[in-house]
């Protein structure tokens, strides 16, 4: 997973202090990024975000107010769409209704004036690698919702962009399909080579199928990491609340030296690496809060005393509520083996611990 | 579901009052006597009267070559008009061009027709058949402004994008996905304004002149000397004319939205 770290690939896109407005509102606020050469980007973040505008813009669909694009070098800020390097595949398809899906996947060739014996090779190339072959004479309204996904996938690469933008891909599609797609998406970009943007709401979908992620809020964009990076290591208390489930803490900060804090929780101190970082708040995902069998311990861990308030079976693991002095925690415990776990009852009074690495700090 | 008894006689009292007229004049135009109001038995020699009425045969020319020619010309301005308002949602004066591309619908004939009058006098062109031709595209471009921008309307922008993504020049996006989408939508405006050409008396009235009579101002002419069966006659023939458009019509634009 992490094999691509040790050699990065040079920048394909660029994007340089970008700003867009819509009338008073500011879609995309300040925006840097850069998306390397065969890589999976995801933009991810809530509708109205400004994800979709900010890919709008690498198509050539809306210029910025401010700041530069950026592709393979070349500065295409104001260069009209259908003079880029690149394709995107349409939240709703946009498959053209008029046209059968051969005549879908062919048009951008012809429109570039391809000679019509590579058409038809290259357009059949395509329909081989989204495994729609056979449907090659239907018409768009004949096909079912995933088809015509795949159908919008075919026409976008036909033209070998160096980058495919994907608006929403999987939206459309019901469950099911969505994870099976998510992979094969995945297997098709490693394959092609081609550098994708997908813009997502999904965190799931992002952290499944992406090399790196961007988080974006109201057009900012908040952390730009692997999915890892972003799970680990939020780079503040919104990431850490969009990405996974957190325990949102603010503690009561007792002492700081050179970069360390001695903090308190439930009453309970420890100390922790804080960095430069002045006001904060601190984040314990559920799944690394461990509940004490009777009598048990665990050194150099924090524990803190609770009530069991409710407990969730969710099949691979259980949630519980605890309920302690000041807070209410989420814990989660994997259902490994059916023999061996200790589930506490609802009202049962148990002890909570976490390791102090484990804390997450987390800025406004 | 039943209809109730007085469903039934309020459809039948309907479909009467529209279409009882139409059907005595069809019939009538089958009639052999010379009385208009007294079946003399089945004949068509109004029909064949008809094709020796000379002027009358001149007038149907005037009009099928006024209401091609405005028709042609409507459809071209109406659907460029109906782009420019759906595509650009912001422009200086937006609301006043769609108010102003709209209005031509309601205002009574007798005022489009009149102003146009004025306009020609004031311009000191002979009124003839350019004038109403000019006439007839002026009032009926905005009907089939209204058609395409309707089809407009619920046409996905993503597809005309998809297309300049794919590396078509704005011209050729249109050219290509655009106008075949909305196609059926144009067809129809076209067919709606030929109609209403093809039917229109008082707009051609008061824009018409010597040598540029059109066929519903000849029969108007012919009927102020008295109902003839022969005008039974040509009143049927436009009839069905003016009906297998409109139904053509309807279904280009009722097929799409299947679609």
């Amino acid at each position: 997973m992490h094999a691509k770290e040790g050699r990065e690939q040079p920048p394909l896109v660029t994007i340089e202090h970008v700003s867009k407005s819509f009338g008073a509102v500011r879609a995309v606020d300040d925006v840097s990024l850069t998306i390397r050469e065969g890589e999976f980007f995801a933009l991810l973040g809530p509708s109205g975000c400004g994800k979709t505008s900010l890919m709008r813009m690498i198509a050539g669909f809306g210029e910025p107010d401010r700041g530069r694009i950026l592709l393979a070098g070349h500065d295409v800020t104001h260069v009209p769409p259908h003079k880029r390097p690149v394709n995107m595949m349409f939240q709703n398809y946009a498959l053209f209704p008029h046209l059968n899906v051969f005549e879908n996947v062919a048009f951008g060739l012809r429109e570039e004036g391809v000679a019509k014996h590579e058409i038809f090779a290259r357009v059949a190339e395509a329909l081989r690698l989204v495994q729609m072959q056979p449907f090659a004479e239907r018409k768009p309204q004949a096909l079912s919702g995933g088809q015509k996904q795949r159908v919008a996938l075919a026409r976008a690469i036909v033209k070998r962009p160096k980058l495919l933008l994907l608006d929403e891909p999987l939206a459309a599609l019901d469950r099911r399909l969505r994870e099976e797609t998510q992979e094969e998406l995945k297997h098709l970009q490693k394959s092609l080579g081609i550098a994708f943007l997908v813009v997502t709401h999904d965190q799931d979908e992002a952290m499944m199928m992406a090399d790196r992620i961007a988080v974006m809020q109201a057009g900012k964009v908040l952390q730009t990491g692997t999915p890892a990076d972003l799970y680990e290591r939020p780079a503040n208390r919104a990431v850490a609340r969009f990405i996974g489930d957190t325990n949102v803490i603010d503690p009561e900060i007792r002492a700081r030296l050179d970069g360390r804090a001695l903090v308190a929780a439930d009453g309970v101190a420890f100390e922790i690496h804080t960095g430069p970082a002045r006001d904060f708040s601190l984040g314990i995902r559920p799944e690394k809060l461990r509940v004490l069998e009777p009598q048990g311990s665990i050194p150099g861990a924090v524990v803190i005393e609770g009530v069991v308030e409710q407990r969730l079976y969710r099949g691979d693991v259980t949630e519980l509520r605890v309920r302690t002095a000041q807070h209410v925690w989420r814990v989660a415990m994997l259902n490994a083996s059916r023999q061996s776990t200790f589930v506490p009852d609802v009202g049962a009074r148990i002890e909570i611990a976490f390791s102090p690495h484990d804390v997450m700090v987390l800025p406004e | 579901m039943r209809m109730s008894r007085f469903n039934i006689v309020s459809l039948v009292f309907g479909i009467a009052f529209l279409y009882l007229p139409i059907l005595i004049v069809v019939t009538y135009s089958f009639n052999a006597s010379k009385l208009v109001t007294v079946w003399g038995g089945f004949s068509t020699q109004w029909y064949r009267a008809l094709l020796s009425n000379a002027p009358l045969i001149d007038a149907a020319w005037v009009s099928l070559r006024v209401a091609l020619a405005s028709a042609l010309g409507a459809t071209i301005i109406g659907t460029m008009a109906a782009l420019a308002l759906r595509r650009h949602r912001r422009f200086m004066g937006r609301g006043l061009f769609a108010f102003m591309l709209f209005a031509p619908l309601v205002l009574p004939e007798i005022m489009t027709g009149l102003s146009l009058l004025l306009l020609f006098v004031a311009l000191d062109w002979d009124r003839g058949y350019w004038t109403v031709t000019l006439a007839h595209m002026a009032f009926t471009t905005s009907f089939v402004a209204l058609v395409v921008d309707a089809r407009l309307a619920d046409l996905d922008p993503s597809c005309e994008e998809a297309a300049r993504d794919l590396g078509a020049t704005a011209f050729s996006a249109f050219r290509r996905v655009t106008l075949p989408m909305i196609s059926p939508a144009v067809a129809a405006g076209f067919l709606l304004a030929f109609t209403l050409s093809l039917d229109d008396l008082v707009i051609a009235s008061f824009t018409s002149g010597p040598g540029a009579t059109t066929l519903p101002m000849r029969l108007y002419g012919q009927m102020r000397l008295g109902v003839t069966p022969e005008i039974n006659a040509a009143s049927t023939v436009l009839i069905v004319g003016v009906t297998l458009l409109v139904i053509v019509a309807s279904r280009l634009t009722r097929r799409h939205r299947q679609a």
